[in-house]
């Protein structure tokens, strides 16, 4: 297994991972926690193709990806607590008042 | 083609341990701090890669700025802890597993085999300089709009932690 | 013996001195921190006008073995509702990035082995600046794993005040950092420490070129270690412990250790980036390589080495100096108060910091122009 493909192998797990968790737990902190390993494994398939094409575009999308990340998790887990607030629980079936 | 070292392989394993155990962990603390753990080791990977700007800022922003933020907030929740659980029938849930499987066997076959290629231990295309080269004139317009965005996040983290004022009778 | 001395040669070869070094930074890391105790116990006992530490061997010099044997034997409890894992995980959680933060710290010059100069430091990343700054900030970890973990009122007040502190402070830091770059114009702390030396481009030590960022680090890092006047998380008289309150016997032996590690490690970092590093005053390598040289009649290889134990004892004298400032502060100033601890560090370390980096940017535009705007 070459280097490339250990990397991308890994990025690609951390990304299913990722998808697996975000669908089979219906808490909103380990969704949003899911959601930063995706966010995570995309980044290491960014920074491994940097490195293989030995071209910065990588590094300055990984860059990007991990302020839009850091806003969304603050913005997120505010809303997050704000439900909690209100609630009492961040059980994501709870919140089912919309629904049609 | 180069191998991966040992380490390399040790550390992709503690990842996705360290993976596993925040996606499926039922104590939401637990599933935090695993999301350090496996953070902290990607930046450990991207030290391995040569990237050393790379790796120190997905540390030091990554796990050590987002990832206390979930920290902080899971710990002052005081959630109770979380089984995993599909909700539905149960046909429901073997046709979501195996329609969730089938979803990533396939991208995965897109996405794996014939890659050839070495990543190199060289890394000066993700030195600082690179990247803030580009940063300043290739990106200039998406930086300063991020800097807006992180902006507009702070005030709406602030407006949204506000005491709700209670409704007077 | 004879693997060990092929052992040996591997070691001390350009390929092997990275490990030879990783071995003797540990050792000689956790072998400072009794001195640092003994510092601390006599050094607050001479200000206090008492007598330190005296019962325990000459001069109370086996003081430090007693506590750590106290330690080892007392009874480790954990709380009855404690969550088992990060309790016992967060000591470690103390002692391992202040290790781990020493090995980007250039600790002397270069050897020269095998017709090589080899940099005498564990790991010679270039972004060493942004290395220390990334794992340091790893330390909010144990504080929070600690205080949640007790599930202890006390001990989860202390570990908010302390994170939100820690974190605070690391704003002020990170500002600083930027007009630090600006000054030296590289992340790599070995050519920072290089630019300090005599007969560089720059002319004085970081001290005195950037005065201002000095005083917000050396504050920054009273606050990043939890010293006093920084104290409040583990105030004794009004949080018990703070966040270590349920830690007894070798887990707060950790905790302790933890906290004089990375008050060394501050005091390196202090060092290498104002101080000069390892650089001895008024001279450079080259210069020491060839008073050796002459003085004593040696080779280079041998001139190299006795040069980088020169060097090498310039930095401990200058981490030294920088450690004996923390005990001195923490017996002279009293402690902040908390709210007057977060307006410390937001109202006004990040606005000095934010006008230190303007500052340093229009002088760094200024110079580099050739001195017209």
């Amino acid at each position: 297994m070459s280097e490339l493909q250990f990397h991308l192998g890994l990025a690609f797990a951390l990304f299913s991972l990722g998808v697996v968790g975000f669908l089979a737990r219906r808490s909103g902190v380990i969704a949003l926690v899911c959601l930063e390993l995706m966010l995570n494994g995309v980044n290491l398939a960014l920074v491994t193709f940097s490195n293989f094409h030995k071209n910065a575009e990588g590094s300055s999308l990984f860059l990007f990806v991990i302020l839009v990340a850091a806003a969304e998790a603050a913005i997120a887990l505010s809303i997050l607590v704000a439900l909690y607030r209100r609630t009492g629980s961040v059980y994501l079936d709870d919140f089912k008042s919309l629904k049609g | 083609m180069e191998q991966p070292s040992v380490l390399q392989y040790v550390i992709g394993v503690f990842v996705l341990a360290c993976g596993c155990l925040a996606a499926f962990a039922r104590n939401p603390v637990v599933s935090a701090m695993a999301l350090m753990g496996t953070l902290f080791s990607t930046g450990a990977l991207y030290f391995g890669l040569g990237a050393y700007f790379i790796g120190a800022v997905q540390i030091l922003i990554y796990a050590g700025a987002i990832s206390v933020l979930f920290v902080f907030v899971v710990m002052l929740l005081d959630l109770k802890p979380f089984p995993v659980n599909i909700p539905g029938s149960s046909l429901g849930k073997v046709l979501a597993v195996v329609a969730g499987a089938g979803f990533l066997v396939a991208l995965g076959m897109s996405v794996l085999p014939g890659l050839h290629g070495a990543a190199n231990v060289a890394g000066e295309a993700e030195t600082a300089k690179a990247v803030s080269l580009r940063f300043l004139s290739k990106y200039m317009l998406p930086y300063q709009v991020t800097g807006l965005m992180i902006l507009s996040a702070v005030v709406g983290v602030v407006v949204l932690g506000r005491p709700r004022k209670e409704k007077k009778a | 013996m004879e693997t060990l001395s092929a052992l040996g040669g591997w070691l001390w070869s350009p390929a092997g001195l990275s490990y030879l070094l990783v071995v003797l930074v540990g050792v000689g890391l956790l072998s400072g921190v009794p001195v640092i105790l003994m510092i601390e116990r006599w050094g607050s006992a001479w200000m206090q006008r008492r007598r330190g530490p005296n019962r325990v061997g000459p001069f109370g010099l086996m003081q430090p073995l007693s506590d750590a044997l106290k330690m080892v034997f007392k009874e480790e409890n954990i709380p009855a509702q404690a969550h088992k894992i990060l309790f016992q995980l967060a000591p470690c959680l103390a002692v391992i990035p202040p290790i781990l933060a020493f090995a980007a710290i250039p600790i002397s010059g270069h050897l020269i082995l095998d017709g090589t100069e080899v940099p005498v430091q564990v790991a010679n990343i270039n972004v060493g600046l942004l290395f220390v700054l990334a794992i340091t900030s790893l330390h909010v970890y144990s504080v929070l794993a600690a205080g949640w973990a007790s599930n202890n009122k006390f001990s989860l007040m202390g570990a908010l005040r302390s994170s939100s502190q820690m974190i605070s402070y690391e704003i002020a830091i990170g500002i600083t950092v930027v007009s630090l770059v600006l000054t030296y114009g590289t992340l790599d702390l070995r050519e920072i420490v290089k630019l300090q030396a005599h007969g560089s481009s720059l002319p004085m030590w970081g001290a005195g070129l950037q005065p201002l960022a000095f005083l917000i680090l050396w504050i920054s890092s009273f606050a990043e270690t939890n010293r006093l006047p920084f104290d409040l998380p583990e105030g004794e008289s009004e949080l018990v412990a703070g966040y270590h309150t349920e830690y007894s016997g070798l887990k707060f032996g950790l905790f302790f250790l933890g906290e004089y590690v990375s008050m060394y490690l501050a005091s390196a970092f202090l060092a290498t980036l104002f101080f000069g590093g390892y650089n001895v005053p008024f001279v450079n390598e080259a210069m020491l390589r060839e008073f050796w040289q002459n003085a004593a009649g040696v080779t280079l290889e041998t001139a190299a080495l006795l040069a980088v134990i020169c060097q090498l004892i310039s930095f401990v004298v200058k981490v030294f100096f920088f450690m004996w400032v923390f005990v001195w502060v923490r017996w002279t100033l009293p402690r902040f108060r908390y709210d007057q601890l977060m307006d410390l560090g937001w109202k006004m370390l990040l606005p000095l910091g934010i006008f230190n980096a303007i500052v340093t940017m229009v002088v760094s535009y200024y110079l580099n122009r050739g001195g017209r705007f």
